[in-house]
């Protein structure tokens, strides 16, 4: 299956420059070989990475949260206590 | 000697012995950046004033004869992907170039919990992904140890700081070697902790899957301190643990070094070879038993890290999109102009490569097929790990292939993402691995990796300790 530079950019949500274009397709498909060296997984494995940890769940009880003002501090454009989209 | 120059161990003693106070400390390092850092690089923040606040503290703590912390005094780099509360935190990059954190890191939070000070915010490649530290959309990292060299990534200006004393202690993150392939390029030491010992809360993320906290130093016995000060369970980061404990005790004479075969083959500098062979030599004239290990399919390793990688760092980098906090775009039409035109124009060229091949590879095109394949074949290499360490305590290697290239030396990133080849297999079985320099080529260091089961960390710092102070 191809790789479609423009196509994956765009799902990326990027605007990709002439350059990049030549300069992507060139290595993603110098990557995918190396990629596709993988085997195709045996009938009937699992396809899991198991890990021992079990995730402990918290009570649901919220907690202290940022303050809004200053989560704002950071935000390019603000109106009202929100941010604008 | 200049204080800059000494250990975090050496520093704590001398504070508690009233040799020298805190402020006295920082002052030195503050002086050895002022010599360094124009030509190093190592910092793209330096928190001068802060950091004479906390020094300032600790001297007045100490004269109202509080017990603190081993570590409290001692001045700390921290890589600039580790959000602190206040201070500028950019990952490297443009899109974070205003980025100032509202809360600090949990990693940071037990910094200063200790009264660690803070001297600045180290350089890095570009939300950590490289291994040279010359993708930082900022500045340039030079190699301490020789100046036309790189020092290594993505953790560059971590290992740089602490190389040429401009800090004592650094934190850094390794989500496939950025904490241990610099660590080797700048001879000094560096762990990659078992995955959930220390909480990511606060770390900007590349793969969540692989990413760590660690720390860095000059010796064994300084990350050994920095490490318990950090470790821990967290309730902000659910893949912490607690009272995990690993309950070997270490004995020289019973001590079982696996040498991992793969990593041992003509891929790597012959010198190296030689150098990390000496330290499995030095250890068993002492006692230890040597055996080789095989871990087989060395080259699934770079495939099946790369698509682990790309693809979650292609998902946790969605969240840069210009609306909640960073940059965004000046001129668009549109919503989705507004989150392309920030995105182009935000990340560099190396983010967006990864981002793509990541969003390629999950594609509903393949219907998860590559992700399926990661998984499968990742859970084999986590088993193939158990066993060999299950033959053994721990597995030596070398931590890099090479030593440290010449600047602009790996343009050609197919090329450049190999330098990771002795590292990735600990991220993606998720156990802890240290970095020890072991010797020179010419003026080059080289660095050791010993590679441990979970939870294992104490057991690489006593192995690490008995080298540095009986084989060295």
């Amino acid at each position: 299956m191809g790789f479609d530079v423009l196509r994956v950019g765009e799902l990326s949500k990027f605007v990709l420059t002439d350059k990049e274009v030549t300069d992507f397709n060139c290595h993603i498909n110098e990557m995918m070989k190396m990629i596709e060296i993988l085997p195709e997984i045996p009938d009937g494995e699992s396809t899991s990475f198991k890990t021992k940890k079990l995730s402990e769940l918290r009570d649901d009880v919220p907690k202290e949260s940022l303050d809004v003002s200053k989560v704002l501090e950071n935000a390019p454009t603000t109106k009202a206590g929100f941010f604008v989209v | 000697m200049e204080l800059s120059s000494l250990t975090a161990k050496k520093l704590s003693q001398m504070l508690r012995a009233k040799e020298c106070s805190a402020t006295e400390i920082l002052e030195s390092v503050l002086q050895q950046i002022s010599k360094r850092e124009k030509h190093v690089g190592a910092y793209i923040t330096i928190t001068e004033e802060i950091a004479r606040k906390q020094a300032k503290s600790v001297d007045e703590k100490f004269k109202k004869g509080e017990k603190l912390s081993d570590l409290a005094g001692i001045p700390i780099a921290v890589k600039d992907i580790i959000c602190t509360e206040g201070i500028l935190t950019t990952a490297a990059s443009k899109i974070l170039k205003n980025f100032i954190p509202p809360y600090n890191a949990t990693v940071v939070e037990r910094l200063l919990e200790n009264d660690m000070v803070i001297t600045g915010k180290a350089n890095l490649d570009e939300f950590a992904m490289g291994s040279t530290c010359e993708f930082s959309q900022f500045k340039l990292t030079r190699n301490p140890r020789d100046l036309e060299r790189v020092p290594g990534g993505s953790s560059g200006g971590p290992a740089a700081a602490v190389a040429a004393d401009e800090a004592i202690l650094a934190l850094g993150s390794d989500t496939g070697g950025s904490i241990r392939v610099p660590a080797a390029f700048c001879g000094v030491v560096g762990l990659k902790p078992t995955y959930g010992a220390v909480s990511r809360y606060g770390v900007l993320a590349l793969a969540s899957s692989l990413d760590q906290v660690g720390p860095m130093g000059k010796t064994v016995e300084d990350v050994h301190m920095l490490f318990d000060v950090i470790a821990g369970e967290d309730s902000k980061d659910m893949t912490t643990f607690k009272n995990k404990k690993y309950e070997k005790e270490f004995d020289i004479k019973k001590l079982r070094i696996g040498i991992y075969k793969e990593l041992f083959s003509e891929r790597i500098n012959p010198e190296i070879v030689t150098s990390v062979m000496n330290v499995a030599k030095s250890l068993e004239s002492h006692g230890a038993t040597l055996k080789t290990v095989s871990i087989p399919h060395v080259e699934y390793l770079m495939p099946l890290y790369h698509i682990v990688m790309t693809i979650e760092a292609a998902s946790n980098l969605g969240r840069y999109d210009g609306i909640k906090y960073g940059y965004k775009a000046k001129d668009f039409e549109s919503v989705e102009e507004m989150y392309c035109r920030t995105r182009e124009e935000g990340f560099g060229t190396e983010v967006k490569r990864r981002i793509i091949l990541g969003t390629f590879l999950s594609s509903a095109q393949f219907g998860g097929a590559y992700r399926q394949k990661a998984l499968f074949f990742r859970q084999k290499l986590a088993e193939a790990y158990a066993k060999a360490l299950k033959e053994c305590d721990i597995l030596l290697s070398p931590t890099s292939a090479t030593p440290a290239f010449k600047l602009g030396e790996t343009v050609d990133p197919i090329e450049m993402y190999t330098t990771d080849l002795c590292t990735v297999g600990a991220n993606l079985a998720s156990i802890p691995a240290i970095s020890i320099p072991c010797g020179l080529i010419g003026n080059l260091p080289i660095g050791a990796q010993l590679i441990g089961p979970e939870y294992s960390e104490h057991f690489l710092f006593a192995v690490g300790e008995f080298y540095e102070s009986n084989c060295k």
